[in-house]
């Protein structure tokens, strides 16, 4: 998507497109942009199934497409950017490993990760039910880490705009 | 009779489980210890089922197990 806005704003800059053309694109692209912006100022109002925040600001929300859950995004559970931060790198780590694996190539070696880019860069090797098996993996590993005291009721954070 | 809770039995079904338990824990109707034992015993259903898949995996690149005797005697350690 950041691609296509990237082609289109350079076919814009062109000067063959002028006067009432460019006057008409440019009042569209303001438009699109003050769309977006409400779009993001907008608290998403969900809270994160492990210790119940909210969002953290605009731009570090609750319930963001979980890695693993893109190509199914209605069974993404809902994490705070903080602990969606976590799982990222685990599944990251779990991915990267299964990759070496597939290429026969030692895990964390420099030339290894210049060939996982080659070969996969993000496809993805893991099943659903290994994603979510790691999942759980992650959340008993979060499990462990409780503590009661700092699990307090769920807050939604205050109104940021 | 009170209906008594069951887990789905899969790996979202166990997923679903734990985050039941943090609901628990934030509601103060669980503790640290208990969510310290749901968590270690998730961790064993997890290890057992992630031994399933490799074996799963083994087993269709075409390699075939045999069953561990196991006598009642005892296998010899550290020989």
């Amino acid at each position: 998507m950041s691609a296509e806005a990237l082609k289109f704003s350079r076919k814009i800059d062109n000067d063959h497109v002028h006067g009432e053309a460019r006057e008409k694109i440019l009042t569209l692209v303001k438009e699109i942009d003050r769309v977006y912006k409400d779009h993001i100022k907008q608290p998403s109002g969900k809270l994160c199934h492990i210790c119940g925040r909210g969002d953290t600001n605009e731009k570090y929300k609750a319930g963001t497409v979980l890695p693993g859950y893109q190509h199914r995004p209605e069974m993404s559970p809902i994490l705070c950017y903080a602990h969606s931060c976590g799982w990222r790198l685990s599944f990251s780590r779990l991915e990267g490993k299964r990759k070496a694996e597939i290429l026969s190539m030692p895990h964390r070696a420099a030339e290894t990760k210049i060939a996982i880019i080659r070969t996969f860069f993000e496809d993805p090797v893991l099943t659903d039910e290994e994603t979510d098996l790691h999942f759980a993996y992650y959340l008993a590993n979060q499990l462990s880490k409780a503590k009661h005291e700092t699990y307090q009721q769920p807050q939604f954070t205050a109104d940021y705009r | 009779m009170t209906d008594m809770k069951v887990t789905e039995k899969t790996s979202a079904g166990l997923c679903d489980a734990l985050f039941e338990e943090f609901d628990l824990l934030r509601n103060g109707l669980s503790d640290s210890h208990r969510a310290s034992a749901v968590a270690k015993l998730a961790v064993q259903i997890i290890n057992t089922k992630k031994l399933e898949i490799e074996a799963a995996a083994f087993h269709k690149a075409g390699m075939r197990f045999e069953p561990l005797a196991l006598t009642a005697s005892g296998i010899p350690i550290g020989r």
